[in-house]
C-alpha cells in the first residue's frame, strides 16, 4: 500500500471527476465537488482508499461525482453508515456529504452522537436552508417566517444553529465555507480531513431554484470571513479556545466563513477514534485486512473461550 | 422424583437470579441437566421476580410444567405462584420473616425456615436466598459437604470471607431443614459426572460465541431487553481480537453501522428486539438493495409496541419475512435450540456473505435467555457452517485494475444473481453502493429494462437456497399427527411428543430453522405424509401457519390445525397434549395406550393429579 512507500504518480483534481451533475445550473454543490476535488488532490488522497458517503437530497449525489468508492445510503442515516466504514477499516479516508435535511433535520440525533463518538470522519453539509429534492419546503435551518410550499404563512419554527450546536456538542473541528469561494474552502476541508476525529464543516451553498433569499449575493455580503484555516482566528488567538469560538459564532449570528474551532491534534482523541485497530484479525497486514474475518481463530483457541462457559 | 422442578420467588434485587443460578450452577457441575429461567419485572428494584430451575439426569429444553418446590422469601411469592405449585409439591418459606398463608386448600408440604434470622446472625440479610439453597439441597438429598468445593469455585473471586459467609449460610439453612422437616423428602435420582465437556449457556451467548468463532469482527447494537447479553458478551470478546463493539444511539444507526462495516468487508452484525427490529426496517431494504452482507439478531419478545418486554413470544416472524417496503433477497433463519443458536449464527454470516444480502436469525427470549446445559458443542461443524458453499462466493476476485472513469461493475448480472464484490480499499474495485435502483457500475437509474434486469438479479440470488437441515423431523414415517414449530416451541413440542409417543400414537414433530426462502418441499412432504398436522406456536395469528398457509399447495393443508399461545409464557406440555388427544381421539388410538400402563404418564412418585411428562432427550436431527 501507499503508506509502504510504493511510488504512485500524481494525483490531481481531475483524477477524482466522475460522470456529469445533474444539480441545477448555478447550484452551490458544484462549488463544494470542485474544493473537494481539489482538496483531495492536495492531499494526495487514494482514490480506491477513500470512501464518500452521500445522504438522501441533492448534496448526496456529490458521492455521484467524486471518483473514490462510494455509498449512497438512506436518507439520515450517512454517519452511522460511515461510522461503520471507518471503525470496520480504519485505514480508509471516508467522507460524508448530505444536506441540511439529511444532517439537521432527519438524521440531528446521529450527528450529535458522531461529534461525541469522535470517529475519524469529515462530514461536509451543503446547507442551503431548502429541501429542494423534494421542491422547496422550509428545512431544519430555514430562518423563521421563511414562506415556502410546506409554510405558506412563513416558518414558525426556530432554525438549528450548527455551529453552536456542533460546538456546544464538543465537536472537535467546527468550520463554515461557502460555495461561492472553492478555494477558501478547499483550504478548509484540507484541515478538516487532515483533523484525526470527527470534523463538521458546514458549508452554505445556495439553491438557485427554491431559495431566492439565501443567495450567492447574500452570503456574499453577510458572512465575515474569519480568514485562513491555520488554527488562529484573525485576532490571532488560537481556535481551541471553545467558549470563545462559541461567543463569536453565536454574536455573528453564525454570518462567519473559516475555521471556527479545532481542538488541538493528539490532545484528546477518543478510544473510538483511536482505536486505529482493524476489525479482522490483527494477523496479517493486508491492504485489506477486514476482508479476512478472523477464521484465524484455531479450534484450541476456540475451546478457550468456550470453557470459560463450563458452568 | 424423576427431575427438579424448584422456583425461588422474592423481590427484584434481592439476589434471587444469582441464587437461582448458583443452584443451577451447583447441578450442572454434579452432572444434571439444566434449564434456569428468570422471570422478571421491568424494572431494576422491586416487584415480584422468580427464578424457575428445572435440573434432570436427561436433557431439557423446557422450564417443565409447574414447580415442586417453591422456596418463597416474601408472601407474595407465595401469591403469585400458588396457581403453578403442583398439588403436594413443597413450599418452604422464609418463616422469620412471615406467616406463610395459602390461597386455596390445595394439598402443600409447607415448611417454614429460620433464614433470614440465619443471614442476620451471619451478618448479611441477603445469605437469606443462600440457606435456603441450602435447605432445598437438604430436602433433595444433596449432601452440603458434596457441593461445598463448587461453591468456592463459583463464589471464589468475591473472596474468601464472602466465601465462607456463604458456606456458613448454605449449611446452616441445610441443617434447619433437617431440623424442621421430618417429613418424606423427595430426592433426586443419581446422576454419574459428566463425560466430554459440558457448558451452560444461554441462547444469547451461543449466538455470540458463533459470532465470534465465525470471524464476525463488528457488532453495532442498542440496549433492549431481552437481546442485550449479546452486546454484552461481545463487548468482552471482541476488543482484544481487534474486532470493533459499538453501542448505537439507536437501532436506525445499529443496522446502518453494521451495514457500514459489512461493506468494507467485516462480518458485521447487529442485536436486538422487537421495537428495535422495526427501527431497522429501512435499512434492512437497503442492504438488499445494495447487496451488503449483514447479520440481524433479533432476539423476540412479546409485542406489539413496548408489549412485554421480558415476556416470550414468537410474533416478529412477518416482520422478519415481509418486513420493509419493496422486495429484496433476505434469509430467515429460526434457531430451535441453543445449539442451533450457536450454529445458526455461524450459517448466518455464511449466508449473507456467499448471496450479499441481509439474513435475519429470528431467535427470542427463551431461547435467548434461558440458562441450559449443552454439550458436544462441534467446532468442526460450525467451522463447516461457517464456510459452506464458498465456491459460490466470488467475492475479492477482481480483475485487472479498471480505467481511470469508469467504475467496476459491481452489480453485474450473472447466472446466479451474485456478483463479485470488491472492497474499499481494493485497486481497480470502485463502485458507487446505492439504495437507489442502479446499473451494473452502481449508477442510478430508472430505467424500466435495467430495472427489470436489476430485480431478478437480486431476487434470483437465493431461488435455490434450500438447505436440507432447515427441516427436521422427528418421528415415525406415516405419522397420525405432526407437530409443526420453531423456535422457543421447540421444548415443549418435544416433550409432548415423546409422551404420545410413549403412550402408543403415531406423533411425529417437524420443526422448521430457516423460514425464508420457505422451504417448500421438505415441509410439503411431510405435511402430505401426516393425518392431522398442528402448527404450535407462541402468538396470536398463527403466523408460521399462515407462511405455510401462503408457500405450501393447498390440498396438503385441509387437515392443518393451530395451537397458540400468546400469554407471555412457555406452553405448558399438558397443554399441547391436551389439543394432541383432542385431534387423536378423532384417529383410531389403542384404548390400551390411552389408559396408562408401563409407559403412561403417570408417575408413582408424584400425584396422580399432575399431567407432568416425563423429561426427554432432545432426538438428533435425523431428517429423511
Amino acid at each position: 500500500m501507499s503508506a509502504a512507500g510504493e511510488l504512485r504518480p500524481a494525483v490531481t483534481a481531475a483524477d477524482y471527476r466522475l460522470g456529469t451533475p445533474t444539480w441545477c445550473p448555478g447550484c452551490g454543490d458544484y462549488g463544494v465537488l470542485r474544493a473537494l476535488q481539489k482538496a483531495a488532490a492536495e492531499l494526495q488522497l487514494v482514490p480506491e482508499q477513500t470512501v464518500v458517503v452521500g445522504g438522501i437530497g441533492c448534496s448526496g449525489k456529490l458521492a455521484y461525482y467524486f471518483r473514490a468508492y462510494a455509498f449512497h445510503g438512506v436518507h439520515g442515516r450517512a454517519l452511522p453508515l460511515a461510522t461503520g466504514i471507518k471503525l470496520a477499516n480504519p485505514r480508509l479516508t471516508v467522507l460524508v456529504a448530505g444536506g441540511d435535511g439529511d444532517g439537521y433535520g432527519i438524521g440531528l440525533g446521529h450527528l450529535l452522537h458522531a461529534m461525541r463518538r469522535d470517529v475519524d470522519l469529515t462530514y461536509i453539509v451543503m446547507d442551503n436552508h431548502i429541501y429542494g429534492l423534494t421542491k422547496g419546503q422550509y428545512s431544519a435551518t430555514s430562518r423563521k417566517g421563511f414562506r415556502t410550499r410546506s409554510s405558506p404563512a412563513g416558518s414558525t419554527e426556530e432554525p438549528v444553529h450548527p455551529l453552536e450546536l456542533a460546538l456546544a456538542a464538543g465537536c472537535g473541528f467546527v468550520a463554515q465555507g461557502f460555495a461561492g469561494d472553492p478555494d477558501q474552502l478547499s483550504r478548509i476541508l484540507v484541515s478538516a480531513i487532515r483533523h484525526p476525529g470527527f470534523a463538521l464543516v458546514n458549508v452554505l451553498s445556495p439553491c438557485v431554484t427554491f431559495n431566492h433569499e439565501d443567495t450567492y449575493d447574500h452570503w456574499q455580503n453577510a458572512l465575515v470571513n474569519l480568514g485562513a484555516a491555520d488554527g488562529v482566528d484573525p485576532d490571532g488567538r488560537p481556535t481551541w479556545d471553545r467558549w470563545g469560538a462559541l461567543q463569536r459564532v453565536a454574536a455573528a449570528q453564525e454570518l462567519v466563513r473559516g475555521v471556527i474551532y479545532q481542538r488541538p491534534v493528539d490532545s484528546q482523541a477518543t478510544p473510538c477514534a483511536k482505536a486505529g485497530q482493524v476489525a479482522g484479525d490483527g494477523r496479517d497486514s493486508d491492504l485489506y485486512p477486514a476482508q479476512r474475518p478472523g477464521r484465524g481463530l484455531t479450534l484450541d483457541e476456540q475451546e478457550e473461550y468456550l470453557a470459560r462457559f463450563a458452568g | 422424583m424423576k427431575e427438579l422442578l424448584w422456583r425461588i420467588g422474592g423481590q427484584s434485587g434481592e439476589g434471587i437470579e444469582s441464587s437461582g443460578e448458583v443452584l443451577a450452577g451447583v447441578l450442572h457441575r454434579l452432572g444434571y441437566y439444566v434449564y434456569g429461567f428468570r422471570e422478571f419485572p421491568s424494572r431494576i428494584h422491586g416487584g415480584h421476580t422468580h427464578y424457575t430451575l428445572r435440573a434432570s439426569p436427561r436433557t431439557v429444553r423446557h422450564p417443565g410444567d409447574g414447580v415442586d418446590i417453591l422456596l418463597a422469601l416474601d408472601q407474595e411469592s407465595i401469591d403469585r405462584n400458588w396457581a403453578e405449585v403442583n398439588p403436594d409439591g413443597y413450599v418452604l418459606f422464609d418463616a422469620s420473616r412471615f406467616a406463610a398463608r395459602f390461597p386455596d386448600n390445595k394439598p402443600v408440604q409447607a415448611i417454614g425456615l429460620p433464614l433470614t434470622e440465619i443471614a442476620k446472625g451471619l451478618g448479611e440479610a441477603l445469605l437469606r436466598n443462600v440457606a435456603g439453597i441450602g435447605a432445598t439441597m437438604a430436602l433433595i438429598g444433596l449432601p452440603a459437604a458434596i457441593v461445598q468445593p463448587l461453591l468456592e469455585k463459583q463464589w471464589g473471586r468475591k473472596g474468601a470471607v464472602v466465601v465462607g459467609r456463604n458456606v456458613e449460610a448454605l449449611q446452616q439453612g441445610w441443617q434447619a431443614l433437617r431440623q424442621t422437616w421430618t417429613g418424606p423428602r423427595p430426592s433426586l435420582p443419581a446422576v454419574s459426572p459428566p463425560v466430554g465437556q459440558r457448558y451452560l449457556l444461554t441462547g444469547n451467548q451461543a449466538v455470540a460465541l458463533g459470532a465470534l468463532f465465525s470471524g464476525c469482527r463488528f457488532l453495532a447494537a442498542y440496549p433492549i431487553t431481552p437481546a442485550s447479553e449479546i452486546l454484552h458478551e461481545l463487548a468482552t470478546l471482541l476488543p482484544p481480537l481487534g474486532g470493533v463493539v459499538v453501542q448505537a444511539e439507536d437501532e436506525l444507526a445499529a443496522l446502518n453501522m453494521a451495514i457500514g462495516a459489512g461493506y468494507a468487508g467485516a462480518r458485521a452484525m447487529t442485536s436486538t428486539s422487537g421495537p428495535g427490529f422495526s427501527l431497522m426496517m429501512e435499512a434492512l431494504g437497503l442492504a438488499g438493495m445494495a447487496e451488503v452482507p449483514v447479520v440481524l439478531v433479533d432476539v423476540q419478545r412479546a409485542g406489539p409496541s413496548t408489549g412485554m418486554p421480558t415476556k416470550l413470544e414468537q410474533s416478529d416472524l412477518y416482520e422478519a419475512v415481509y418486513g420493509s417496503h419493496g422486495e429484496i433477497p433476505r434469509v430467515v433463519l429460526a434457531p430451535a435450540t441453543v445449539e442451533d443458536a450457536f450454529y445458526q449464527t455461524a450459517e448466518a454470516f455464511q449466508l449473507a456473505e456467499t448471496y450479499q444480502c441481509p439474513v435475519i436469525l429470528l431467535s427470542d427470549a427463551a431461547i435467548g435467555q434461558a440458562t441450559q446445559t449443552v454439550e458436544n458443542l462441534n467446532l468442526e461443524r460450525l467451522a463447516l457452517s461457517g464456510q459452506g458453499e464458498a465456491a459460490l462466493t466470488p467475492q475479492a476476485v477482481l480483475p485487472s485494475e479498471s480505467a481511470r472513469g469508469e467504475r467496476y461493475p459491481r452489480y453485474e448480472e450473472t447466472e446466479s444473481g451474485v456478483s463479485a464484490r470488491p472492497l474499499p480499499g481494493q485497486p481497480g474495485g470502485i463502485y458507487l453502493a446505492t439504495g437507489n435502483e442502479h446499473d451494473r457500475f452502481g449508477r442510478v437509474t430508472d430505467a424500466a429494462d435495467n430495472r427489470v434486469r436489476q430485480m431478478k438479479k437480486r431476487m434470483s440470488k437465493l431461488a435455490h437456497l434450500s438447505p436440507p437441515n432447515w427441516v427436521s423431523y422427528t418421528g415415525p414415517a406415516a405419522p397420525d399427527l405432526v407437530l409443526v414449530g420453531w423456535g422457543a416451541a421447540t421444548g415443549a413440542i418435544t416433550e409432548a411428543r415423546q409422551a404420545l409417543v410413549d403412550r402408543g400414537a403415531a406423533v411425529g414433530q417437524l420443526m422448521i430453522r430457516g423460514l425464508h426462502p420457505f422451504p417448500r418441499e421438505r415441509v410439503e412432504q411431510w405435511l402430505a405424509r401426516a393425518q392431522h398436522v398442528v402448527v404450535v406456536e407462541h402468538n396470536y395469528e398463527g403466523q408460521l401457519e399462515h407462511l405455510l398457509r401462503s408457500e405450501c399447495r393447498p390440498e396438503l393443508l385441509s387437515h392443518l390445525e393451530s395451537f397458540r399461545q400468546y400469554n407471555g409464557r412457555p406452553f405448558r406440555v399438558a397443554d399441547i397434549l391436551r389439543q394432541a388427544e383432542t385431534i387423536l381421539s378423532t384417529v383410531r388410538l389403542a384404548p390400551a395406550a390411552m389408559a396408562g400402563g408401563p409407559s403412561s404418564l403417570q408417575d408413582q412418585e408424584l400425584p396422580a393429579e399432575t399431567d407432568r411428562v416425563h423429561p426427554v432427550r432432545l432426538e438428533k436431527r435425523s431428517t429423511q
